[in-house]
């Protein structure tokens, strides 16, 4: 163990001080750092320009009170910090037209959506729109009451208007909905109308029965969490393992490899260097996580993800990255370049993937039939229960069974990549033939 | 009194792959303190045999002893490897790379560094500690795979052509630090194409064809074996009238006209000498001629039975 210790450490130290690994683990999050920042600001730019621009109404019916939909609209978004519906609506009620103005003037300052402009006809809205001076028009019907009928008129068309469309329609018809309460409700009961499900308290129900606070404010939810840990472990499982197999594969276009075997036993070398990468791989994660992740609303809720799951997690991150990495390093050697050896190990990417196409499944149902046998297969069952771990409780049954399929199936891979690592390095210098490698896989044997 | 075993015993040992016989019910010893050379044309099965000896493969029949028992695994800290087809990591530093090989074999990393530091500085590569490896020449990156191999004093060494890629200052090194190492008690193996390394170094040889053994023993045996006696003679006799020559072949030997002689049986070269004497020929040159073992290996090689079907 000593000798696989000594492997482990050069690895580690090796890996760590690549330009490749360096890149990879500093420099691109940085990068996608700043690229997200810059995007968030553009977007955040693009939004606030559109939010400018005013949507034109034409109302006949004179169903739409433009003050009082400001009014509610602005105190929606500022609801969490008190009871500003209401405190508008009293205020329009206690003040009478004038009183609302100023009331709704404050708010709707606040309020993040386009304002409406009332036009007095169709042609002077459709010409607004044509000049640019509105974002759309929407022309109700004389008989709105009667026939709920609205014209919309729009400019831009296409996949990428749609949104827009959408979130101005939802303001005209917010606008319809305040001013039609307005008339035949009082402030409280209006605001609650209004927006009844603005202030929902979440609470968690452990499977023993112990009712939790959840501190997710913003409604990520268990799942967001749940997503951030498996993209880490993911990627990390794989990048680690990619580390591995580069390493070793190095070692044999080297040709530093039976210099290595002639010193350490196969198995000890492979265990080293194992342990060396994957840690090689933790340190991938937590510098993601101090980079990327720390400042975001993902760490949150793998904090919320409770200690001991997480360190289940863990656990299945370990074991999901020794299955893979065996797996890559076996197939690995067989292929002369890295090319080769990425492309011989695709099917082990693409079979550990698939639990990715039951996200929404497992997600909804951790427990549920589909996510418990990807659970009890071994290329699909570490990144499943990480899946499941960060949603829910798992039964504790489910938990042994993974890990003892998992554990049965690491015996077995690290038993053939061993033995694909004697063969291969027998055949140093060799051009590595399917039957040129099974003559020396046999070889390997005694 | 008890003969101690020989550090390197291998017996009636077979190896197969595929239907071709690797090694054929191969036998050595090799003693402590020689340099044994092991020798074979490409492909007769001298890598399978020191993977044998290695035990990073297994013979099909036959038994391979290292210091007097079979293979265990703390020999791996005992027996120094250079195989040919090797390589040195890169990108870290002389030194690193030297402590990481020295550690793999069982030395302290002080221990390591001072070894180090001590075969650097005997192939004269003191300066090249703190340099990448991949900036060296070819072959100092030679010369630092030979300090690599015998860092940790193993008491046996194979060597496998340790001097391919050496410039003649940095081989002649190379054969005194072998030398050196031999003469401290050591065990050295050294497989190698250089006959002229084997005839300075070794003291026995073995060399194998087709996984079978062709030639086994002294050095010195094996070339008075395979001698074949010629005399080369320059001199102003009528060879034509002796009655002691077989045949002759004319030579130039530096710039005079020579004849290598092959005597009739029994006739010796003392007879020769005392026909010339009798001639009254002036006699310039009287060599009796060596038998290069670049000759006896061709030979050997040429002449090896051919592999049984199988």
């Amino acid at each position: 163990m000593r000798k696989a210790l000594l492997v482990a450490k050069w690895e580690f130290l090796t890996t760590i001080t690549r330009p490749g690994y360096i890149i990879v683990v500093i420099a691109l999050p940085v990068l996608y750092g700043v690229m997200f920042a810059l995007g968030g600001l553009a977007t955040r730019s693009a939004t606030a320009d559109a939010g400018r621009i005013p949507t034109a109404i034409v109302d006949p019916s004179h169903v739409i009170d433009v003050d009082v939909a400001a009014a509610m609209a602005g105190a929606r978004e500022r609801v969490q910090a008190g009871d500003a519906l209401a405190t508008a609506l009293e205020q329009s009620g206690d003040s009478g037209r004038g009183g609302m103005s100023a009331a709704a003037s404050a708010l709707a300052a606040a309020a993040p959506g386009s304002r409406l402009q009332p036009f007095a006809t169709v042609e002077e809205a459709v010409a607004a729109l044509a000049a640019g001076k509105v974002a759309a028009a929407f022309a109700i019907d004389a008989n709105y009451l009667q026939t709920g009928k609205i014209t919309a008129y729009n400019k831009d068309s296409g996949v990428f208007a749609q949104q827009g469309d959408q979130r101005r329609q939802n303001q005209v018809a917010d606008a319809i909905r305040a001013s039609l309460m307005r008339r035949s409700m009082s402030g409280e009961a209006a605001a609650r109308a209004y927006a009844p499900t603005s202030t929902v308290e979440r609470l968690h129900v452990t499977s023993a029965g112990v009712v939790e606070k959840i501190n997710d404010p913003y409604g990520l939810g268990p799942l967001a969490g749940s997503l951030g840990v498996i993209l880490l472990f993911t990627f990390s499982i794989f990048s680690a393992s990619g580390f591995l197999q580069q390493a070793t594969l190095a070692d044999r276009n080297n040709r530093v490899i039976e210099v290595l075997i002639s010193s350490v036993d196969p198995d000890e070398l492979l265990v080293g260097k194992l342990i060396g990468l994957g840690g090689a791989g933790l340190l991938q994660v937590g510098i993601y996580v101090a980079l990327i992740v720390a400042p975001g609303a993902v760490l949150f809720s793998i904090f919320q993800i409770p200690l001991a799951r997480l360190l289940l997690a863990l656990a299945f991150y370990v074991v999901g990255f020794t299955l893979f990495a065996s797996l890559m390093v076996g197939t690995g050697m067989l292929g002369r370049t890295s090319q080769e050896a990425a492309q011989l190990s695709a099917l082990w990417t693409l079979a550990s993937a698939f639990p990715f196409f039951f996200f929404a499944n497992i997600g909804a149902q951790p427990n549920g039939p589909v996510a418990r046998a990807l659970s009890f297969f071994p290329l699909t069952s570490p990144l499943t229960m990480i899946m499941r771990l960060g949603g829910a409780d798992v039964p504790a049954a489910d938990i042994a069974i993974a890990l003892a399929v998992d554990g049965i199936a690491i015996v077995l891979c690290l038993r053939a990549a061993s033995r694909i690592f004697r063969a291969a390095t027998l055949m140093q210098g060799k051009r590595a033939t399917l039957p040129e490698f099974l003559k020396w896989f046999r070889a390997s044997q005694a | 009194m008890t003969s101690q075993p020989p550090p390197v015993r291998v017996m009636h040992v077979s190896k197969r792959f595929e239907g071709t016989h690797a090694l054929d019910d191969v036998s050595l010893d090799v003693g402590a303190g020689e340099v044994f050379g092991l020798l074979g044309p490409n492909g007769a099965g001298k890598t399978t045999l020191i993977r044998t000896i290695l035990d990073i493969m297994k013979p099909d029949s036959g038994t391979v002893e290292v210091f007097g028992r079979r293979f265990a695994p703390e020999d791996r800290n005992r027996i120094g490897y250079l195989p040919e087809e090797r390589g040195i990591y890169q990108r870290q530093t002389v030194r690193d790379v030297l402590e990481y090989l020295g550690a793999l074999k069982g030395l302290s990393p002080s221990d390591a560094r001072t070894r180090a530091a001590r075969w650097l500085e005997r192939l004269e590569l003191s300066d090249t500690a703190q340099k990448k490896v991949e900036s060296l020449s070819k072959g100092n990156q030679q010369k630092i795979q030979i300090a690599a191999t015998i860092l940790a004093s193993p008491p046996i060494v194979i060597l496998d052509e340790p001097l391919s890629g050496l410039d003649p200052v940095s081989a002649r090194l190379a054969n005194s630090v072998i030398r050196d190492y031999a003469a401290e008690g050591h065990t050295v193996i050294l497989s190698t194409h250089q006959m002229a390394q084997v005839e300075t170094l070794c003291t026995r040889v073995f060399m194998i064809a087709r996984g079978r053994r062709v030639l086994y023993g002294g050095l010195r045996e094996i070339k008075r074996e395979h001698a074949t006696g010629a005399i080369r003679v320059v001199s102003t006799a009528r060879y034509e009238a002796c009655p002691l020559i077989a045949s002759m072949e004319p030579v130039s030997a530096g710039g005079a006209p020579a004849v290598d002689v092959h005597l009739k049986p029994p006739a010796t070269p003392d007879d020769l000498l005392q026909w010339l004497a009798a001639q009254r020929a002036s006699v310039e040159r009287f060599e009796k001629l060596d038998t290069p073992l670049e000759d006896i290996f061709v030979r050997a090689a040429l002449h090896a039975p051919a592999e049984a079907a199988g």
